[in-house]
């Protein structure tokens, strides 16, 4: 019978260590199951919203079921605040609360090595109600960090008015949920941020400076560009009070964002000159994209837009105009005053000033009536109603012609005028004879101009053949030739007519020579002693009449040693041979 | 014979012979420059009464040539006439700084204006 009861007792402890066993397993389920329904429902909120603090209401909504606590709270690091929550299972009494939330705040502070104040913190209480006259001192407390990608965002804690409370199996648990939270919030955020880089790529190489705020003004994308506009480095953390410094009084971005959310509009700036550009500020809201919040205004966006190329412009072309009316009315001027000087007596007996005034008065004229033309060629190469009249010409003599009327001038300045013609150059071709005379005019004109006294100048013509560098061509036909960058260099232009006006003059730094052609810019170069510079029009009119006949001018020069200047024809399109 | 000396710095050869022979009509000696560096150069060795001082021209324009012509102990007071058909304003206001007596619009002006104002300067009139 004992033995009997002896075992019936052996067999109740072993059905109780069994009890015991299934008890464990099943608490062990349930835990399973508790963790497996908290990620599923996380999984699902997080599908849609990264907000933490969401997150960590769910978590704590359902913790009640698996630890017991009289209260759980967590503390969350906001940018200019410390949300605190914390959820009562029973009444305590405020000093209770009051420990919690500074146990916390230091736990904060020592994780993030940071000073933080309890009037920082906004509390929001839940659940229970406080009963003030209740001896609850927190006796059981735990508290763990929540990290998103390896960055302490606030902490967690349960607390209870028992003691002795919260074991490593407790613990175990909440760790386990929080690291499951925190690696879904991750991955979510890892997708998100890889759509985000893709986005912030395209944002970044955008040349307008782009800002995003969400709607606390905190800055959630910053482009260089933007960066550049108000001098801030590429490495420096950004704040919205970056920029309200750097825009000082001339932009309100803050109140410009806060008008253009309120009332869901564009906001458009004056100019604004921020270091040494000029900005036009754009301020609109970021409404959202998504189905569920279709329309819901996220932030605002600013775009700063550098006006400064257009503004250069602008000052080109008002320096252009100035420069023309200057010219015009400087030979005009000239002409009002000599003919009135005329009247005088004392002038007309003097043959000599008389005659002096007269041919003043024609060079003046002249001059005049070269810069009319040149404006008119320009207008009409702008709109494209500049119109060429090829006919049958033999080149040579129409060069050998330019050189006798300028051998008089070159001989004047002691500047040697050749011309040296390949055997294969043609002699009849099809071109604008008009056309081309006032292009080598133009060429040799400038040539002599920056040419010193006892220079030399020579005309050149010969074939360019297609994939050969001219550079090339002209060293192997002995030519005296400077070298013309690549993309003068013609490789890839069909069979040509080349004519180059080749000088030992004062040459062209390597910066201008690009400006050259362009109509608004006559670049700084002095010309021989007293000589006025030109109006920068020639070489512009030079290139529009080349390209009317479909062909390609260049340049190529060496500071001190001198220029070449060249034209080439295609010779199988515009031009026939009739040798 | 007024027994004064005008020297008329301007890149334009048409207005330089007008005011060139009309200053010489009316007596003054008159010398001639084509731009800031010989008109500079001009000034310091011929010291003359007045200068006739165009602002547009190469190699040294007349506002450059002015600065430096103020830097001279004699040029710091000889009188200075600004000549120039650009009439913005900050060119008026750099001759202004550089002490310039009288400042003109060339196509706005007659002759017979300058050598009258001229004359006033030196007290001629």
């Amino acid at each position: 019978m004992f033995f009997y009861l002896r075992r019936a007792s052996t067999y109740k402890q072993l059905f109780l260590v069994q009890e015991e066993k299934f008890q464990k397993q099943q608490q062990e389920m349930s835990r399973k199951v508790y963790e497996l329904a908290i990620l599923k429902e996380l999984g699902e909120r997080v599908g849609y919203s990264l907000n933490i603090e969401k997150i960590i209401d769910i978590i704590t909504g359902s913790l009640g079921q698996f630890i017991e606590y009289s209260a759980v709270s967590y503390m969350l690091l906001e940018q200019e605040k410390i949300i605190f929550k914390i959820h009562l299972e029973q009444s305590v009494s405020r000093p209770f609360v009051d420990e919690v939330k500074e146990r916390m705040l230091r736990s904060l502070s020592a994780l993030l090595d940071k000073e933080f104040k309890v009037n920082q913190v906004t509390e929001t209480l839940t659940g229970a109600i406080l009963i003030e006259d209740l001896e609850t001192p927190v006796r059981s407390y735990f508290n763990i960090p929540l990290v998103i990608r390896e960055k302490v965002v606030g902490v967690l804690t349960v607390a209870n008015t028992k003691s002795g409370l919260y074991q490593e199996e407790e613990m175990t648990i909440l760790y386990k949920i929080t690291k499951q939270a925190s690696q879904a919030v991750n991955k979510l955020q890892e997708v998100v941020e890889m759509e985000q880089g893709k986005l912030e790529a395209m944002v970044e190489s955008i040349t307008d400076g782009i800002v995003m705020t969400d709607l606390d003004y905190r800055v959630m994308i910053a482009n260089p560009a933007a960066r550049q506009a108000i001098g801030l480095p590429l490495a420096q953390e950004i704040s919205i009070f970056n920029f309200i410094d750097s825009l000082g009084g001339k932009f309100d971005i803050r109140g410009r964002l806060e008008e253009s959310v309120k009332l869901n509009k564009v906001i458009k700036s004056a100019e604004v000159l921020l270091g040494e550009k000029f900005y036009k500020i754009y301020v609109a809201p970021v409404k959202s994209e998504s189905v569920l919040l279709r329309g819901e205004i996220l932030g605002g966006v600013v775009i700063f837009h550098d006006i400064t190329p257009e503004k250069e412009v602008e000052k080109l072309r008002e320096d252009f105009t100035s420069m023309m009316v200057h010219e015009l009315r400087s030979p005009l001027d000239g002409i009002k005053k000599i003919s009135k000087l005329l009247s005088e007596d004392y002038i007309r007996k003097d043959k000599k000033s008389y005659n002096e005034f007269i041919s003043l008065i024609n060079k003046d004229s002249g001059k005049m009536l070269e810069l009319v033309n040149d404006l008119l060629d320009v207008a009409k190469l702008e709109s494209g109603k500049f119109q060429i009249n090829p006919q049958t010409v033999d080149i040579r003599e129409l060069i050998h012609e330019r050189q006798s009327f300028f051998k008089p001038i070159a001989e004047e300045n002691e500047i040697e005028l050749t011309v040296n013609f390949t055997e294969d150059f043609p002699t009849k071709i099809e071109i604008d004879p008009l056309r081309i005379s006032q292009i080598l005019n133009n060429l040799i004109n400038n040539s002599l101009k920056f040419t010193d006294t006892s220079g030399k100048i020579e005309i050149q013509g010969f074939i360019h053949h297609l994939n050969k560098k001219l550079n090339d061509e002209a060293k192997d036909l002995g030519l005296k030739w400077f070298n013309v960058s690549d993309r003068y260099n013609l490789q890839k232009f069909p069979d040509a007519l080349v004519v180059a006006i080749t000088d030992n003059g004062i040459g062209i730094a390597e910066n201008n020579q690009q400006m050259l052609f362009n109509k608004f810019v006559q670049f700084q170069a002095s010309a021989r002693g007293g000589e006025k510079k030109g109006t920068g029009l020639g070489l512009v009119i030079v290139k529009g009449i080349i390209e009317s006949h479909q062909g390609k001018i260049g340049v190529g020069s060496q500071e001190k040693q001198g220029s070449t200047f060249y034209f080439a024809l295609p010779l199988d399109s515009l031009i026939k041979i009739n040798k | 014979m007024v027994n004064k000396k005008v020297l008329i710095i301007e890149d334009e050869e048409s207005v330089l012979k007008v005011l060139s022979t009309k200053f010489t009509h009316e007596g003054f000696t008159v010398f001639e420059a084509r731009d800031g560096e010989e008109g500079l150069e001009l000034a310091l060795k011929e010291k003359p009464d007045l200068i006739m001082l165009d602002v547009v021209m190469p190699r040294m324009d007349g506002l450059t040539m002015l600065k430096k012509l103020r830097e001279d102990v004699w040029g710091k007071k000889v009188p200075v006439m600004i000549l120039t058909n650009l009439s913005d304003d900050k060119n008026i206001a750099e001759a202004m700084i550089g002490g310039v007596y009288d400042f003109l619009v060339k196509s706005s002006w007659d002759i017979e204006d300058v050598i009258k104002r001229a004359k006033e300067r030196l007290n001629l009139s």
